[in-house]
């Protein structure tokens, strides 16, 4: 039988619980909500939320058949067949794509770190723009959610990149003319600045509001499938004295946003900045956050200046092998290093 | 009714099995914590570049060795925490010893790493067909996302409720369970004001070890690192947790070691540092 511990309440309530006499659920279930609110002294919304809780509790000792003793379990053959129907979001740029393993991933966290200055903002907001790319032009058709927490996302270059992506898509599937034009009505810049739907956080509080928010956001709008938080460190370096409560409450946003990735089946992009360690005798560069918030990302890529050219290097990955790629931001947003023409290689 | 002698003696048969299963576990115990130790002092070898064999994590990972403990696998980002886990699965999964479960936390399952460890490791002297073998082995592991501590005591519940009832079933006894990363849940309500994180940590691990032991099952929990006294890193989770698992794996030996045990495609391709 599980213990009062275990029921998901607050700890006010568990202790008001334990003095008041109900130490296990069968206590509890025998007690009626008035009763309930009038031992603790609570609200009887409150009691009545408590109640339920520990109901929900004591279902899971019901007798169930036999998988079902983990519901939501899946065996691993069918979660391949799953995946290999699962599309990528391209970068733009064709290798940082087959280092990625075709894209970004949906159902998985991705942080991308970096020095300023090196491209975060102009992945971002690439990737944006490519989530939208229809489907029959081998993208996902999707929304995409843009978290600004610097202010660094402008418009006018979203416009810009949504019109070369455009350009570059007809480009690549060889369309005929009378297919363009009938596209052309959809793939209209101004309709992809629509569906970005975009927030500009100030605080740290407000940051954790939003990926709180998300959920009842992305339950309404289910066609959004990249969330981009551009960038998750900005407003949790400065104002946090106590380093342990930050590394509470960023396990908790981390926590959430893995949940919302699996659950919503779309992908999290987080921008995440640079800050030195001393390690080994030596001041070493190294992503932001700590070592806490280096685990709770499941792929990693570290984006670098190697002589003038910007690399990316996949640090973390739980099925691709560490490789780095050559990629550039040009005017059209980030494309190969090499390909000076408009040929990008098909996925 | 026939009663009196014949239930004596099988009370008698009962109490003999009891004694013997006690016996058994405590050989399977002292046999894996002496395995252990010589898989430790393997492994600190293997950090001067010698290769471990794979043969020597089959040992020590196959089913009987480590039944009824809860070992954890700690160590720093990246080092392969996550690819031994998957390599685990698939290699109890193979030797058809149960069921096994595994309890992701971080989105980091991968089903398509594990077909190319098994495409990897094909054993090609039995003649089962690839595709048939891959089916076996993928069917057999079951995945599940949990992303709330609550939610991970009702699933350990539930197991633990489910493993009872299975003596009647012809369904595979679940025999290895694990659970990546653990430390990932639990370091958002661990420390603060109340201990109200620390209670739920210590009664999932106490959970953990009730739970293999009495199914006899493995549990196995990856766990990650932080900065400690003067920036050497030491395991996350702190003290209270430290007692709980039967046995730990430094990955510090393990970020070596791996390498050579387990050829997982992670090269080690350093980046050039910032400007």
């Amino acid at each position: 039988m599980m213990e009062i511990s275990s029921i998901p309440i607050s700890a006010s309530h568990r202790a008001k619980l334990l003095s008041a006499g109900y130490t296990t659920l069968s206590s509890l279930s025998s007690a009626s909500p008035s009763q309930l609110a009038r031992d603790l002294n609570v609200g009887l919304q409150e009691a009545i939320d408590i109640l339920k809780a520990s109901s929900e509790s004591c279902r899971l000792d019901m007798p169930d058949g036999a998988h079902e003793f983990c519901k939501g379990a899946q065996t691993a053959w069918d979660m391949l067949s799953e995946e290999q129907a699962l599309r990528h979001i391209s970068t733009g740029s064709g290798d940082l794509d087959s280092i990625l393993g075709g894209g970004i991933h949906c159902k998985e966290v991705t942080e991308i770190g970096g020095v300023p200055g090196i491209g975060k903002t102009q992945l971002g907001i690439q990737l944006a723009v490519n989530v939208q790319i229809p489907y029959e032009f081998g993208g996902l058709g999707g929304k995409a959610i843009y978290i600004d927490t610097e202010g660094s996302f402008m418009v006018e270059r979203a416009y810009q990149i949504a019109e070369a992506s455009i350009l570059d898509v007809f480009d690549n599937f060889g369309c005929p003319l009378k297919e363009i034009q009938a596209f052309s009505k959809r793939l209209k810049p101004e309709s992809f600045l629509e569906n970005i739907f975009y927030f500009r956080i100030c605080s740290y509080t407000e940051q954790i509001a939003v990926i709180n928010y998300l959920e009842q956001f992305l339950a309404e709008h289910k066609d959004v499938k990249i969330v981009i938080i551009d960038s998750v460190t900005f407003h949790f370096r400065q104002d946090f004295e106590d380093l342990a409560l930050r590394t509470r409450v960023l396990g908790g946003m981390s926590l959430k946003l893995m949940n919302l990735a699996k659950k919503f089946s779309l992908s999290v992009v987080l921008m995440n900045q640079v800050t030195t360690k001393f390690t080994e005798g030596s001041f070493q560069l190294t992503l932001a956050l700590g070592d806490s918030w280096s685990h709770s990302c499941t792929n990693r890529v570290i984006l670098y200046w190697n002589g003038n050219d910007r690399h990316a290097y996949l640090d973390k990955s739980p099925y691709l092998r560490s490789a780095s790629a050559h990629f550039s931001v040009t005017g059209k947003g980030i494309r190969d290093a090499t390909s000076q023409c408009k040929r990008v290689r098909m996925m | 009714m026939g009663r009196g002698k014949g239930e004596e003696e099988g009370i008698d048969q009962k109490e003999k099995k009891g004694h013997e299963e006690i016996e058994r576990r405590k050989r399977v115990r002292e046999e894996s914590r002496r395995e252990l130790g010589r898989l430790a002092m393997a492994m600190e070898k293997s950090t001067e570049g010698s290769m471990v064999e794979i043969a020597g994590i089959d040992k020590l990972l196959g089913g009987g060795l480590r039944r009824g403990q809860l070992t954890e696998i700690v160590g720093p980002s990246s080092s392969g925490k996550t690819q031994v886990c998957l390599y685990t699965a698939l290699h109890v999964a193979d030797k058809n010893l149960g069921a096994v479960m595994f309890l992701d936390t971080c989105n980091s399952f991968s089903p398509k790493r594990i077909a190319g460890m098994i495409s990897q490791y094909s054993d090609h002297s039995v003649s089962e067909g690839n595709e048939r073998r891959r089916n076996r082995i993928m069917t057999g592991i079951i995945c599940r996302s949990v992303f709330d501590i609550f939610e991970l005591l009702g699933v350990l519940h539930e197991l633990s409720s489910a493993s009872k009832r299975q003596v009647k079933n012809q369904d595979p006894r679940p025999c290895l369970l694990i659970i990546d990363s653990i430390s990932f849940l639990i370091t958002p309500i661990l420390g603060g004001k109340d201990s109200q994180g620390r209670m739920l940590m210590v009664s999932c691990g106490t959970l953990l070890k009730k739970l293999a032991n009495e199914h006899n099952i493995s549990i196995l929990v990856t766990n990650h690192m932080v900065g400690g006294e003067g920036g050497v890193p030491k395991p996350a989770l702190g003290e209270s947790w430290k007692s709980i698992p039967h046995a730990q794996a430094q990955a510090r030996l393990i970020r070596k070691a791996l390498k050579d045990w387990i050829p997982c495609d992670k090269e080690s391709t350093a980046p050039a540092k910032g400007n």
